[in-house]
């Protein structure tokens, strides 16, 4: 068996996903319980305290901090390491676009929803705006109600605890269910919601753009004289941020990429690489 | 023909209500608590609290009649280092002056109000009675 068959079978990936996941989410919930808490909301939640608060923008801002200090740190981390390291965050720990892809590693290919029709980048950060202004639009609820970072920790601890499935039995929890489901478990790649509409996954491209435009971050290179054109990069793409132009040339969008490497993976002529230049 | 279908199927299917709002334990504030408001379409109704401790009392109990109340708490498995709260049947222990907690009380909308009353299990004295009112109230309370 050689090494690529190998590298195919085995995504080692996958264990620092796990292990995100038995950090984040029940039944062990490891870094929630150490500030009080058992799921990613109150303290822990990483999305809440970006939002434009409708109390004063100083004051609510300062209190947004202090009510989730340690979601804002988590962020924060993200975003540094984000900087310097590419969006190790997003591809290699998350537990919650890490669930979605897993689940979906499991169902079959003809349910799969292609998502790479839609624009990501235009949808990513007009969704991300509505999300940090959407109380002064009196929408401030969409914040929470479509929050994945709720859903999947409720999911996850459900079979434990009844409070959770009296929250999923809700209309709010059956829309999160709905929309997890639909862009998550069912979508090609199960990172739809990741590229389209997770706030976090948002600054965290916005990070990982400004740092090629500074020259920090690492990134997908493709070597143009090993290509042939082949698409199994593009095809492979979770957040479908590559595309053949016309010339059959790889065109690499680094807003979306999430520095996953499943295309120098399956690239059967090793022409991409992962650094700097 | 399946387009009818799937209307017809979603047409007479009742979601279960959704609210969420926000509670503050206030000390000294019995009676004119603001109410909190649910959809009156009937059938399985939730409301998610999110309720945040200003007085000093430390063992919390929520009763409602008929409703089950729950909550995300405790962990499923405790860490040594925890530092989560205890649940159990509608009573918390060990929470701190400035806490945020959810409770998810559901019930059935039988047609009338209700009534949730939020006691210091400790001592048995009321803190906090909140009107629970059919019908859609002041919006901004909700989030």
């Amino acid at each position: 068996m050689n090494d690529a068959i190998i590298k195919k079978r085995f995504n080692k990936r996958y264990i620092t996903i796990f292990f995100g996941m038995a950090l984040f989410l029940s039944p062990f919930a490891v870094i929630p319980q150490t500030v009080g808490e058992v799921n990613m909301c109150g303290t822990v939640c990483p999305r809440m305290f970006f939002t434009l608060p409708t109390t004063g923008l100083i004051n609510g801002f300062k209190n947004n901090l202090q009510a989730e200090w340690f979601g804002a740190s988590l962020v924060g981390l993200i975003l540094l390491t984000t900087f310097f390291m590419g969006r190790l965050w997003c591809s290699h720990f998350c537990p919650i676009g890490g669930t979605t892809e897993l689940v979906n590693r499991l169902i079959l290919g003809r349910f799969k929803i292609n998502f790479s029709f839609m624009h990501a980048p235009a949808f990513r950060y007009a969704y991300l705006f509505v999300f940090v202004t959407g109380a002064f639009m009196g929408i401030g609820g969409i914040a929470c109600k479509l929050c994945n970072f709720r859903v999947i920790p409720f999911l996850a601890g459900s079979p434990f605890v009844p409070g959770y499935r009296t929250y999923l039995l809700s209309s709010a929890g059956l829309a999160g269910i709905f929309i997890v489901s639909l862009t998550g478990f069912f979508a090609k790649g199960g990172r739809a919601y990741c590229n389209l509409l997770c706030p976090v996954g948002g600054l965290d491209s916005i990070a990982n753009y400004l740092s090629e435009k500074l020259g920090f971050s690492r990134k997908v290179r493709t070597d143009a004289s090993k290509c042939s054109g082949c698409g199994t990069c593009v095809n492979t793409c979770m957040v479908w941020a590559l595309e053949l132009d016309q010339n059959k040339k790889i065109k690499r969008s680094q807003a979306s990429c999430m520095s996953c490497k499943e295309c120098i993976k399956v690239c059967p002529r090793e022409a991409i690489r992962y650094g700097r230049a | 023909m399946a387009g009818l279908a799937v209307g017809t199927a979603f047409a007479n299917l009742k979601f279960p209500g959704y609210k969420h709002a926000m509670v503050m334990l206030m000390p000294g504030k019995r009676a004119d608590a603001k109410p909190l408001y649910f959809a009156e379409n009937g059938g399985r109704q939730v409301l998610m609290l999110s309720v945040k401790n200003h007085q000093r009392a430390k063992d919390i109990e929520f009763r409602m009649e008929g409703a089950e109340i729950r909550s995300s708490y405790p962990p499923v498995v405790t860490m040594p280092f925890s530092h989560a709260l205890s649940f159990d049947a509608g009573k918390f222990t060990g929470v701190e002056f400035n806490k945020s907690f959810p409770v998810f009380i559901a019930f059935n909308d039988d047609g009338t109000n209700k009534k949730l009353e939020i006691i210091d299990s400790s001592s048995g004295l009321v803190i906090q009675t909140v009107d629970v009112v059919r019908g859609k109230g002041n919006e901004r309370r909700d989030h």
